[in-house]
């Protein structure tokens, strides 16, 4: 089987042999819920490093902590202990565990994009007025610039005709695919996506789908969390997660077809219990 | 299970629910509490007062034996005339003719203090002997001896005299010196606001002084065996009566008059209640919509597991009656002291009210108005659980909206991407747009606090402005003397010479006011005390019309003009003691003064009763009126010399700082009202919102972002709140005001307003609570993360 896989037992082959294209590195990650008496624990000392432009899916049964892992690795929940660091090529690193509120929440505006099952998008905004929030909030001087590009996206997210609709005009597929227009309004080079197939039929999930894949050919890197073996096959990386712990990491081969691909990825899964 | 055991069961989670719910809201539920609390004490205050003044008021008149009909007349009397009218009468059980000695104020001195500034007219009096008893604070019959006397219970409130102190009557010829061996309850003269004070002495020291005083005054005095009898007396004794010289007051007056002086505290406590009850309701309301927002999935899921709606509705009740009822018990059993405070000063004025079971039944009365109207308030509203549908609330959405049904559904027009105004700006003033709803509440808040601050604080603005002497039936001047004492009225022509030759003195003109009477609109004779003079010299400032020109004309202050169904042009009869006279009304103005009802005219008064005389006069330039006055009142003593920056000061002072306390009580509970409605809406709106902010912080739009679009909604509404404050004021306030004022004789009073103060210091301090509000409430949004918002 061409795959460079990993292992609980072999957790090392999760890191990057090469730090200069790694993008997001994570180290001993713990979270813990709950007060001392009743504590949970959701993560069990994660490292992972995420390659630039890597399209990774983190797999796993409920309650393995893969949602936690993305938004400990996002900034939105702190970890209860370990680091999590965005590389930036040849500038310096970025320790994202110890930064403020303030700048968290610069580093998720400029340089971090989210996807999210519910497609959140504010009700009481139009589809553009969405979009152009976050580019408005990162650029306020840039105004006509940020409508321009956002337009352009919802063009190619293919609903550049619902632009000025209400969230209450549009379907789940549609909406979603504002959602993925909202989290690239500013560019980001990291694109996370929490299930953002979850609720979409078959055929609408296969075309955000195609769009993630299109997001992740122009550059940009794409972590996301899902149950589904069709979304985790259009991934070139997968990562499972079983009681906090990574269980199993498997890369695909660049000589691999998507169906080889597929089909690999499948019969490692099962043998994961996936 | 047994029924029984099911109930109880039942009950237990119940109890364990609203158990947790408590704890979760426990700062919520506390100050929903206290504000009821808050206003089940005012109500059962009020409650209290109302019956003990009632009560005190019955128990002075009874023990005292106050008179039903008084007519009061100055100058000579005769005796027997009185006599013989009474016994003509078969309405009278007993009457009497008390003499009263008026005591001019400059020679009054109480611990050496002359009371030459004072407006009251003191007067020595003997006790009488059957009724109209002047009793001590025990409410005994007071009894002076020589050299003793009995002194009006507001010289000690107002005056700090205490008993032992020493009181003196310097008149020309001789001086008597007293000390005080009491204070005395009058039932008649006990009001602040009456001028008219009874200074009891012995039947010796009576005797000797009356010798020195030019005119006694009498009061004369009946009971009437049948007290609806007590018209049809008063209505004889003024047709046929044989001294008249003065005016005529009964039972119903003195009890009035007793009443309103507490009785405007009463009104005070009722509208507080009223608008406690308001705000607790407004409270009540943001609680319930914040707990619908927070318990939206609960309930559906209570719901969805086929608890009725009943039971959700009872569960919810049931807090909120609980609520209801500690702040209702609380409230009552603090009103119990806190009436003995608020009773303080009519306890010591009336005495201690009989016991009756309305003293306990009227505060729980209050109390329990109180809860009713706050129970039915929560009933009012948990008429929206029904309005929640199972599947939305599982998904945890909002209560679904009522559409209107009249509006199209139509294409939002204001957007983001077409606006210029920065990004969290326009987000606050979408919020507003969008949930419109949602924010009248708030506006019609900020909108009451500004009209609750800004109605007094004109008011009292207005009252202590220099030009509200305009309201004061007298022409702006520096200087106002008054000659009221026979020493005073006599040196009245050399006075006048003396200020015509004065190089001090730039203009000067003398006023004498007699007393007329004149038909009312339902033809009965008035008593109207008319100023004659040369009105042009200092002119008034008239509603309509102008100053009368010559004896046929007369000017009327509204409320006489009122009083008579009056109208400019027509003539009016005014009857005096040398006869009747066709007048021509040729002008109405506003006066506070006098009850309000006076006239100006430049009628004969020879023969006719002078009730005072008045000079006005303007200093020289360069003269400083102040030091012009000090002179005045060195050189001529027995005349009142009154800077006219002070008159309203002398005369109307205690609306003045009532006026003042009122306003410096409602800023401080507007502020208070401000804060808490803001911080509870900041609270519910949050609750609501909590989805969209989580999105928005997931986003990366920063905390401080988020915060300035609560901002930009809160001082968006508290902006129209104090520009529809403000126009409230103008119109509705102005109106409420002119209607007080109106009664009192100034029906077209105009606020002069403070601009530095109505539109700078009051917007800014409520801009500064409500930013405040809104800042603490928006400090943390820590927990709304939107990781926690997917795990719902």
């Amino acid at each position: 089987m061409n795959t460079a896989t990993s292992t609980k037992s072999d957790r090392t082959d999760t890191r990057s042999e090469s730090m200069a294209n790694v993008h997001l590195t994570a180290n001993g990650i713990h979270k813990t819920f709950g007060e001392a008496d009743a504590e949970t624990s959701a993560l069990r000392g994660i490292d992972i490093d995420i390659d630039r432009g890597d399209f990774v899916a983190i797999m796993g049964p409920s309650g393995s902590g893969k949602s936690t892992l993305l938004y400990c690795l996002s900034g939105m929940d702190p970890v209860t202990d370990g680091t999590v660091t965005l590389h930036d090529g040849d500038a310096d690193s970025v320790e994202v565990t110890a930064l403020r509120q303030r700048d968290l929440a610069e580093l998720r505006l400029t340089r971090m994009g989210f996807v999210f099952q519910q497609v959140h998008l504010l009700r009481n905004l139009t589809i553009l007025d969405n979009v152009v929030l976050p580019g408005f909030t990162a650029s306020p001087d840039e105004r006509e610039a940020v409508v321009a590009r956002a337009r352009e996206l919802l063009e190619l997210v293919g609903i550049g005709e619902l632009a000025d609709r209400e969230i209450t005009q549009a379907s789940g597929g549609q909406l979603q695919r504002a959602a993925i227009a909202r989290a690239l309004i500013n560019s980001p080079d990291l694109v996370f996506g929490d299930e953002p197939t979850g609720a979409l039929n078959a055929s609408m999930a296969a075309e955000i789908m195609d769009l993630l894949v299109q997001v992740n050919r122009e550059g940009r890197t794409v972590v996301l969390v899902t149950h589904d073996v069709n979304v985790a096959a259009r991934a070139n990386r997968v990562v499972v997660l079983r009681d906090g712990e990574i269980d199993g990491d498997l890369r695909r081969d660049d000589s691999q077809t998507d169906d080889q691909w597929a089909e690999s990825l499948a019969g490692w899964l099962t043998s994961h219990g996936t | 299970m047994t029924p029984r055991r099911r109930t109880n069961d039942k009950s237990a989670i119940w109890i364990r629910m609203l158990r947790a719910d408590y704890r979760r809201t426990r700062t919520t539920s506390v100050v929903l509490a206290g504000l009821i609390a808050m206003a089940a004490l005012l109500a059962a205050t009020g409650g209290s007062v109302l019956v003990q003044l009632t009560g005190a008021i019955g128990e002075l008149f009874t023990t005292a034996r106050t008179p039903d009909v008084v007519q009061m007349h100055a100058g000579e009397i005769d005796l027997a005339a009185v006599d013989a009218w009474a016994e003509d009468q078969t309405e009278l059980t007993d009457w009497q003719v008390s003499e009263t000695l008026p005591i001019p104020t400059d020679q009054l001195f109480l611990t050496d203090e002359p009371q030459s500034g004072s407006v009251l007219q003191p007067a020595l009096v003997t006790q009488n002997q059957s009724f109209d008893l002047l009793l001590d604070l025990d409410d005994e019959v007071l009894v002076v001896g020589p050299g003793e006397i009995a002194m009006p219970l507001y010289y000690h409130q107002t005056q700090g005299l205490e008993v032992g102190d020493q009181v003196s009557v310097r008149l020309p010829e001789r001086r008597f010196d007293f000390t005080v061996t009491s204070f005395l309850r009058d039932s008649m003269m006990n009001p602040t606001f009456a001028t008219s004070k009874r200074l009891l002495v012995s039947t010796e020291d009576q005797r000797a002084i009356s010798g020195l005083i030019a005119e006694p005054e009498y009061l004369i005095e009946f009971l009437v065996s049948d007290r609806s009898d007590t018209r049809a007396v008063s209505d004889a004794y003024t047709r046929t009566g044989p001294a008249t010289n003065g005016p005529l007051l009964d039972r119903g007056t003195f009890f009035l008059l007793n009443a309103v002086s507490h009785g405007i505290g009463i009104a005070v406590l009722s509208l507080l209640a009223g608008l406690m009850v308001a705000v607790a309701a407004i409270a009540l309301r943001f609680s319930f919509l914040t707990a619908i927002e927070r318990d939206t999935h609960e309930i559906g899921v209570m719901k969805a597991i086929g608890m009725p709606r009943k039971g959700i509705r009872r569960l919810y009740l049931t807090k909120y009656v609980a609520l209801a009822l500690i702040g209702g018990v609380v409230g009552s059993l603090l009103s119990i002291p806190a009436a003995r405070v608020v009773t303080a000063s009519l306890r010591l004025q009336l005495g201690d009210p009989a016991g009756s079971w309305w003293l306990t039944t009227a505060p729980l009365l209050g109390a329990g108005l109180v809860v009713l109207a706050i129970v039915a308030w929560c009933a009012l509203m948990l008429r929206r659980l029904g309005r929640i549908s199972t599947m939305d609330a599982l998904r945890a959405s909002t209560p679904p909206r009522r559409r209107r049904r009249w509006l199209p559904t139509r294409k939002p027009r204001s957007r983001l991407t077409n606006s210029h105004l920065p990004a969290g700006f326009w987000m606050g003033m979408n919020d507003i747009r969008r949930s419109f709803r949602t924010h009248r509440m708030l506006l019609a808040v900020l909108t009451l606090c500004t009209f609750l601050v800004l109605v007094p604080l004109n008011l009292w603005t207005t009252v202590t402005s220099p030009t509200f002497i305009t309201y004061l039936g007298t022409g702006v001047a520096d200087l106002r003397l008054e000659l009221r004492s026979p020493a005073a009225v006599a040196s009245s022509s050399e006075l006048m010479s003396a200020l015509d030759q004065d190089p001090d003195v730039a203009r000067v003109a003398s006023f004498v006011t007699a007393r007329f009477e004149v038909a009312n609109t339902d033809g009965e004779w008035e008593q109207l005390p008319v100023e004659t003079g040369e009105h042009s010299v200092f002119p008034l400032s008239y509603l309509n019309g102008t100053s009368p020109d010559s004896p046929d004309e007369i000017s009327l202050s509204s409320l006489a003009a009122d009083s008579m169904g009056a109208q400019i042009g027509e003539q009016i009869t005014l009857r005096g003691e040398t006869g009747s006279r066709q007048v021509t009304v040729v002008g109405v103005y506003q006066d506070m003064t006098n009850g309000g009802s006076t006239a100006k005219g430049m009628v004969p008064v020879d023969g006719e009763p002078i009730v005072w005389r008045t000079v006005l006069l303007d200093a020289a330039d360069g003269v400083k009126p102040a030091e012009l006055a000090e002179r005045l009142s060195t050189s001529y003593p027995a005349v009142q010399t009154i800077q006219m920056s002070e008159f309203a000061d002398q005369t109307l002072g205690d609306l003045i700082t009532q006026t003042g306390n009122v306003a410096a009580a409602a800023a401080l509970v507007a502020v208070v009202l401000t804060a808490l409605i803001a911080s509870m809406f900041a609270q519910m709106t949050i609750a609501r919102d909590q989805s969209q902010i989580a999105i928005q912080r997931g986003l990366g739009v920063s905390d401080r972002g988020i915060r300035v679009q609560y901002l930009t909604r809160f001082l968006v509404v508290l902006v129209a709140g104090i520009g529809l404050g403000a126009v409230l004021v103008a119109t509705v306030g102005r109106s409420m005001v002119a209607s007080v004022i109106g009664s009192l004789g100034a029906p077209a009073l105009r606020f002069d307003v403070e601009p530095l103060l109505a539109y700078g210091a009051v917007p800014m301090a409520l801009t500064v609570t409500v930013g405040v509000a809104a800042l603490i409430a928006t400090r943390s949004f820590d927990d709304l993360g939107i990781s926690r918002l997917n795990d719902e």
